[in-house]
């Protein structure tokens, strides 16, 4: 491991610790604009983390793929189930 | 309208949803299934007490409530967020291989997502599940789930690093076989 690298090292985990919030962009959770300069500013320097950062943006698509894991029987069920419910009224 | 069928017009299209989120809390498909149910129940029950703000929040925390009162009680416990705290820094030069960490994911295979997502704690998973596939802010997750943004920041980010961690030791597996 190259010097260089070993000194980057806390600077890599603070960005990693704080990926997610970057990518997210969730209006409930924002980064400072300094935040924002400091994360932007290393993942433009540091191969590994810009490689994480794409990782991450690839994880959070696939979990998306989730959406359509339904089981369509139990949905069946629980509609007519909420059906019931409400015709009991 | 009548009261009713506000009421179902307002859950229906939430079944999948729920049923997600709900194997998510339950850990398997017939407890997901049967918590649901008695959700739908409780909602029914105390629709008079909803103001008709954030309908959704409102029934998954229903599911949720659901979840700690009836469900949690017949499982073993899980890890909790002072486990969390073992892993909250890496030892000094503890980073994973490069090839690994260089590996950029792509044609994913649901089964390896799935495994992925099923080894995580309950936490981390309803985490995931509300946020990922649901679509609900980390503001929305974290009245969803009782606990404070922050901690719905952290187990998010710790749950999506474990859920790339293990697509990553997937796909090298599957190289290698």
């Amino acid at each position: 491991m190259k010097i260089s690298e070993v000194m980057s090292m806390p600077e890599c985990h603070w960005v990693k610790s704080h990926l997610t919030q970057y990518l997210d962009r969730d209006p409930s959770a924002p980064m400072s604009e300094a935040e924002l300069i400091r994360l932007e500013a290393h993942i433009a320097i540091c191969e590994r983390c810009a490689a994480v950062s794409e990782n991450y943006r690839e994880t959070s698509k696939a979990l998306s793929q989730l959406r359509t894991h339904v089981d369509q029987e139990s949905i069946d069920r629980l509609s007519n189930s909420l059906k019931r419910l409400i015709s009991e009224e | 309208m009548s009261r009713a069928e506000d009421f179902r017009l307002l859950v229906e299209p939430e079944i999948p949803s729920l049923l997600r989120v709900a194997r998510s809390l339950a850990g398997n498909s017939q407890d997901a299934e049967d918590l649901v149910q008695e959700t739908l129940i409780k909602a029914f029950q105390g629709l008079h007490n909803f103001d008709g703000a954030y309908p959704r929040a409102w029934l998954f925390t229903i599911l949720r409530n659901n979840s700690h009162n009836a469900w949690r009680k017949k499982k073993p416990n899980h890890v909790t967020d002072w486990n969390l705290t073992l892993e909250s820094r890496p030892a000094f030069n503890a980073e994973p291989p490069r090839s690994a960490e260089d590996e950029v994911l792509s044609g994913f295979i649901e089964p390896s997502l799935l495994e992925a997502v099923n080894a995580l704690s309950e936490e981390f998973r309803s985490t995931l599940i509300l946020i990922d596939v649901e679509g609900f802010s980390y503001a929305e997750c974290a009245e969803i789930l009782g606990v404070p943004i922050g901690t719905i920041m952290s187990r998010r980010s710790r749950a999506v690093a474990k859920v790339r961690k293990s697509l990553v030791k997937a796909r090298e597996e599957a190289v290698r076989r």
